[in-house]
């Protein structure tokens, strides 16, 4: 006989009897099953991750209906602290799904707060960690630790406790594909030793080895449902219909390509970089130009500089050798910032003002001139309706648009966008791609840090990976690669 | 490795240290910054010790020039030194509390049959803080970009509202992760009414006990005797 470990019967869920996020909802999952729920931004994947992790009802409160069943009990009857015995719950932001500092305690705090021996903790996360392949990790603190391996480190502290269920709500969002390879093959352990896994996620190329059904959301209903052969068939439109990710892996290798066009906008000329003026180099000896209106993709692991390369680019770091020219001149890091504009990937962390109108013109002069520029700019990003809303109370896409129409009215030179596609759907990624292409077409320049092949792909354009070496060096072959 | 101080011990030390800071003469207060430097040591917190060492030594060399001189502004500066000298020594210890696990920290209170709430809110607390550091380097570094950081001349008019611009998003990003933080925990168990168990041991080694009473030791002595007469 199969059983159930998930079985959702009729489902509506609305956090404050507005329009309902999830809507007469049944779904049905068997033990050892991995199932990937995927749908558009607001589909309802978060909701029905939190449904199953009991935070909905016990801690986002709202308006349920129906019934919900975990290894055939009733949720309805489960204490709120129960469902964690049951159902093991991994987030998309590493930063603030750690309760503890360092990787020890966190691979024990949920084994501790359910009381088990702490020899039989010792004992389980020694398990794991050989398992995940972690140990090296054992004595670090977390705040050290890459993406990748805080993600680890998350699945290993579920792991540790040992539920039933393992709900992983948009785990890849801030991984690379290598990141992305080790979770997946971690979730394929996990089935093998007869979990039960769901996975909410827009990116899924990565999972299609380990899954057994897709279940498609959009407006809080099922759609669709296919397993993992009747997924493999579908043709690419299709997926574009349903707007789904890719399902293949875009190699770097596809990507990677040189170009030269001439004339120079931008030229780097044995560029070194780092933290600051006095700290290591990241980046030795770099050499890159670039035209008016080009749009450069760079990826790259973790921690070889990007960022850096970034903030240098846009003046917020000093460079520590080498220039920086813009149309042949020499530029200063203060005239740096002058020109260019850096969109961060958490876009909350440049919204300053009290209203959309306001945050554009935050910092320039009132003339009647700007406000006809920030008028003009809002219905080009399709905002002006919002001009009066505060910026917190947007969603995550609107709020990208409005750091990037807060760098437009600066009318700045060139652009620098950090991972701007983290957590966002197809449809959301092409809107975001037509964006820069459309303002590159205008004469902007791009330069864009990403580790979404799948996003560099869809420009078709000149993308550089950086590589852990001494120095780096752009190579005459066909390959932009650092070596 | 780092050498791992009780944290009750710690937060005996740190108590008393707090109080004594506050009736201790200029003399003594020296004192008591050498031992929170040599507490530091202890520790295994050489790259903060060299620094606080450095910064100390500074501002008791500045008071002693103080003293000496009889220039107004001078003057002035004595009552930055008294500061430094008054807070340094909680603040290094309070240092060295940061770095205990929290795992360890959260044992550790537990031991002393103190409420749950209360360890868990001290617990968050103390994690709180370098995350709210580094939010703000961010927030700062986007502010900079956007010509409203104070290091900007121009801004030092209406600091008010630069700090207003700046602390919304703070804010913000701070409700947020506490959120998540707060959802987090929640799938983990930590409403579970029982028992709460501890991978650490929460005994008291000889090793402790022996810091308590040369700590006992130190102050009786710079109490009793004023070693340096300033």
């Amino acid at each position: 006989m199969i059983e159930t470990a998930i079985k959702l019967a009729n489902i509506t869920f609305s956090y404050d009897a507005e329009e309902p996020q999830l809507k007469n909802l049944s779904l049905e999952i068997e033990k050892g099953e991995c199932v990937l729920v995927t749908g558009a931004s607001g589909c309802g994947k978060t909701t029905l991750t939190r449904l199953i992790n009991g935070l909905i009802p016990h801690y986002y409160e709202g308006e349920l209906t129906g019934e919900l069943h975990l290894n055939g009990k009733n949720a309805r009857e489960l204490e709120e602290w129960e469902y964690g015995q049951q159902v093991g719950s991994v987030f998309q932001d590493a930063r603030s799904q750690f309760f503890t500092s360092n990787v020890l305690d966190e691979l024990a705090f949920a084994s501790e707060n359910y009381g088990l021996e702490a020899e039989r903790i010792n004992q389980r996360i020694e398990a794991v960690m050989k398992q995940n392949q972690i140990d090296y990790l054992k004595k670090r603190k977390l705040a050290q630790l890459s993406s990748g391996e805080k993600q680890k480190v998350a699945m290993g502290a579920v792991e540790v406790h040992s539920p039933e269920i393992f709900v992983l709500d948009e785990p890849s969002a801030n991984l690379d594909n290598q990141g992305n390879a080790q979770l997946a093959a971690t979730v394929k352990q996990l089935k093998q030793a007869g979990k039960t896994i769901l996975i909410a996620d827009h990116r899924i190329h990565y999972l299609m080895e380990v899954v057994d059904r897709v279940v498609y959301l959009a407006k809080g209903e099922v759609k669709a449902q296919w397993t993992i052969d009747e997924f493999r068939q579908l043709s690419k439109t299709a997926l574009h219909s349903f707007d789904i990710r890719e399902k293949q892996e875009v190699y770097i290798s596809e990507l990677l390509r040189e170009e030269n066009r001439e004339p120079a906008f931008l030229a780097l000329q044995n560029l070194t970089i780092g933290y600051h003026r006095l700290a290591p180099s990241l980046i030795k000896d770099l050499n890159l130009t670039l035209a008016k209106g080009e749009i450069v993709l760079i990826t790259g692991e973790n921690g070889l500089g990007k960022t850096t390369l970034a903030r240098t680019l846009c003046g917020l770091n000093k460079e520590q050798a080498g220039s920086i020219n813009i149309n042949g001149q020499m530029q200063t890091a203060k005239k740096r910032r002058e020109k260019c504009w850096f969109v961060l990937q958490d876009a909350d962390y440049q919204l300053f003002s009290d209203s959309v109108l306001n945050e554009l013109l935050l910092g320039t002069k009132k003339t009647e001139e700007n406000l006809v520029k920030a008028e003009r700019l809002l219905k080009e990003l399709n905002l002006w309706k919002l001009k009066d809303q505060h910026p917190a109370t947007l969603s995550g896409g609107q709020k990208q648009r409005l750091v990037f129409a807060v760098g437009l009215m600066r009318e700045p030179e060139l652009l620098i966008l950090d991972e701007p596609t983290s957590g966002l759907d197809a449809g959301n990624m092409r809107r975001v791609q037509r964006m820069i292409v459309d303002y590159a077409n205008k004469g902007i320049t791009f330069v864009i840090i990403t580790h979404d092949l799948e996003f560099a792909k869809g420009f078709g354009r000149r993308t550089i990976q950086l590589e852990k070496a001494v120095s780096s060096k752009l190579q005459p072959s066909d390959l932009a690669v650092f070596k | 490795m780092k050498k791992s101080i009780d944290p009750r011990i710690q937060f005996l030390l740190l108590i008393v240290q707090s109080v004594l800071v506050l009736c201790a003469g200029m003399g003594q207060l020296i004192l008591l910054n050498v031992f929170a430097l040599f507490y530091l040591v202890y520790a295994g917190l050489y790259q903060t010790a060299c620094k606080m060492g450095a910064v100390i030594a500074t501002t008791v060399a500045l008071y002693g020039y103080m003293l000496l001189s009889d220039q107004q502004w001078v003057k002035f500066l004595g009552f930055l030194c008294f500061l430094v000298l008054r807070f340094g020594p909680v603040i290094i210890m309070a240092r060295v509390l940061q770095e205990v696990p929290t795992g360890r920290l959260m044992a550790a209170m537990q031991s002393l049959r103190l409420p749950k709430n209360f360890i868990l809110t001290l617990a968050v607390t103390l994690r709180f803080f370098p995350i709210i550091k580094m939010e703000n380097d961010t927030i700062q570094m986007s502010a900079r970009l956007r010509g409203l950081s104070y290091s900007q001349p121009r801004n030092w008019l209406r600091p008010l509202q630069v700090f207003e611009y700046t602390f919304v998003p703070l804010m913000m990003r701070t409700m947020k992760i506490a959120d998540e933080l707060t959802a987090s925990a929640m799938t983990k168990g930590i409403d579970c009414p029982d028992q709460r168990t501890s991978i650490y041991q929460t005994r008291l080694t000889s090793k402790d006990l022996i810091l308590v009473a040369f700590f006992i030791g130190y102050m009786v002595c710079i109490f009793t005797f004023n070693f340096l007469e300033v």
